[in-house]
């Protein structure tokens, strides 16, 4: 019963010291859970804002003591005297603190701190660097945003990387940045978040729990973006060829009130085989082929102008004897057929023109 | 004539779409082929030529116990290519470091140490690209079981309580209150 007293006397001292305030690196997650509105208490080392005590409480924008060197001076008047380094005004900002319970090992912690003060903008010199920020946590993104209302945020993303053996709380990182008036800095206090491990130290080796989750297997190859390309390009040439039908169409169309031979071919529909109008319109059809008044004598103009027409040599030569013979030695034009020859002729015209 | 020339650029357009089509049917037919020998084994999917049977090679390699051949695979993608095959490479690399290092475990510390630390690289640059990936963060964890990564104050000093309800109520040999 000897060392009774003594292991008191250390519990005794252990308690007292658990029961100072804060400043331990852990935070019991209930302390962190009971008001998650309000701003997180800093929890561990806190970078302080320069403070001057002349001014009143609350206020978060403090000048240097410009006095506290020179009280120091005659104590360090032998000493030499080092070049004093500029002391900047602090700012405490606005953080929109990330929730601060329930995270685990990857998650993302999202921080925003406002970019005004006293109603004016600042403006950090540089942003934060990407890079691990501690033992926990890797600082992933840095950027500035600008919300509805028109306020400017600093967002940082931080990611855990490391995880504690059991539910504690950890610190995100303060921050102290310069801003570009130079003047002054920017700073946060450390904010205390719970991270949680997934897995206990001993693996229960039961289903799904075991030492480690299993390899991936091969992918599949996603056959959809080879369908849609296969669709699309169907689709696109269905639609290309009934444009080209459509195309076709309107070419013969145009054809048939354009070129000579069409025009007369239809006009021919109307008249009587055998009657000197129609052997007229084929003659007119002939001359605006060739652009000039056609007879036997150049039938050679007009198949220079129009070569598709070489097939019907024989028969445009013999139409024009039987046109002569017709009209002018009143003898009968035998089995020459003005309309059948025609509707020949505007068959190459349009394979030709149209 | 310009219908004439505009239907002749229809015709090359129906061409080039047929041509288009017969190259995106390939392929379709192709990726079925492919996803079936994926269905039937790995190793017969490990022939093809897509980065997808790049995968099932390296997997290949890893099932037949070839370490170092699996590792210079995934890396060969890891390189090549992105989205969800690249965190799958990743995570698979980072699972055959893991692997090694457990069949070594904390015995041979120095063996599993720098197995361990690759594995971690690859899990934490997958969960960089996708931190909802609940696979690397349960791997990355137990690779961090085997190669914590402690504060330095944790390293140089035996832990002390942290907080007083710890401290006070789950002390072994105390009972507070009581002689």
């Amino acid at each position: 019963m000897k060392p009774l007293p003594a292991l008191r006397l250390l519990g005794t001292l252990l308690a007292l010291t658990c029961t100072l305030p804060a400043g331990a690196q852990d935070t019991k997650p209930a302390d962190a859970t009971a008001a998650p509105e309000a701003p997180p208490k800093p929890t561990g080392a806190v970078i302080p804002p320069t403070m001057d005590l002349s001014r009143p409480a609350g206020s978060t924008d403090e000048a240097a003591p410009a006095e506290a060197p020179a009280a120091q001076a005659p104590a360090a008047q032998d000493a030499p005297v080092a070049p004093a380094a500029p002391v900047l005004a602090a700012i405490t900002p606005e953080v929109e603190a990330p929730r601060p319970f329930g995270y685990v090992i990857g998650d993302m912690v999202v921080q925003r701190i406002a970019l005004d003060h006293d109603g004016a903008r600042i403006e950090p010199a540089k942003l934060p660097p990407l890079e691990r920020a501690d033992n926990w946590f890797e600082r992933r993104d840095a950027r500035i945003e600008q919300d509805a209302a028109g306020r400017r945020w600093l967002v940082i993303d931080y990611q855990i990387i490391n995880v504690p053996d059991e539910l504690r709380a950890l610190e995100l990182p303060a921050l102290d940045l310069e801003l570009t008036d130079g003047k002054r800095r920017l700073q946060t206090t450390p904010l205390p978040i719970t991270v949680a491990p997934l897995t206990p130290e001993v693996v229960l080796a039961r289903a799904g729990l075991e030492a480690m989750r299993p390899d991936l297997p091969a992918p599949h190859i996603d056959p959809a973006p080879f369908e849609r390309g296969l669709h699309a390009a169907l689709s696109a040439g269905a639609a290309l060829v009934g444009l080209w039908l459509l195309m076709a169409l309107l070419r013969q169309v145009a054809a048939r009130r354009r070129l000579p031979f069409s025009r007369a071919q239809r006009e021919l529909g109307r008249l009587d085989s055998g009657s000197p109008d129609s052997w007229r319109r084929l003659h007119r059809a002939l001359d605006d082929t060739a652009g000039q008044v056609v007879r036997d004598g150049n039938l050679d103009v007009l198949l220079a102008r129009a070569p598709w027409l070489t097939p019907l040599e024989a028969d445009l030569r013999r139409f024009f004897e039987a046109s002569q013979a017709r009209f002018f030695a009143d003898r009968p034009a035998g089995d020459v057929d003005p309309r059948t020859l025609c509707a020949r002729a505007a068959k190459l015209e349009r394979r030709a023109l149209a | 004539m310009r219908m004439r020339s505009l239907s002749s650029l229809i015709a090359a357009g129906i061409a080039v779409s047929i041509a288009v089509a017969g190259w995106e049917g390939y392929r379709l037919s192709s990726a079925r082929d492919f996803n079936r020998l994926v269905d039937s084994g790995v190793d017969a999917a490990a022939t093809q030529g897509s980065p997808e049977a790049e995968f099932a090679r390296a997997l290949s390699l890893a099932a037949h116990n070839d370490y170092e051949g699996a590792v210079r695979a995934y890396k060969e993608l890891s390189r090549n290519t992105d989205g969800p095959l690249l965190q799958a490479v990743l995570y698979n690399l980072g699972n055959l470091h893991l692997r090694e290092a457990l069949q070594f475990g904390p015995e041979s510390i120095g063996k599993s140490l720098p197995l361990a630390e690759l594995s971690k690289t690859s899990y934490r640059e997958l969960l960089r690209l996708n931190p909802q990936h609940w696979d690397a963060k349960y791997n990355l964890e137990r690779a961090l079981r085997l190669a914590p990564e402690r504060e330095a104050s944790d390293e140089e000093a035996p832990p002390l309580p942290q907080n007083s309800e710890r401290a006070v109520t789950t002390m072994k040999a105390f009972t507070l209150g009581l002689p």
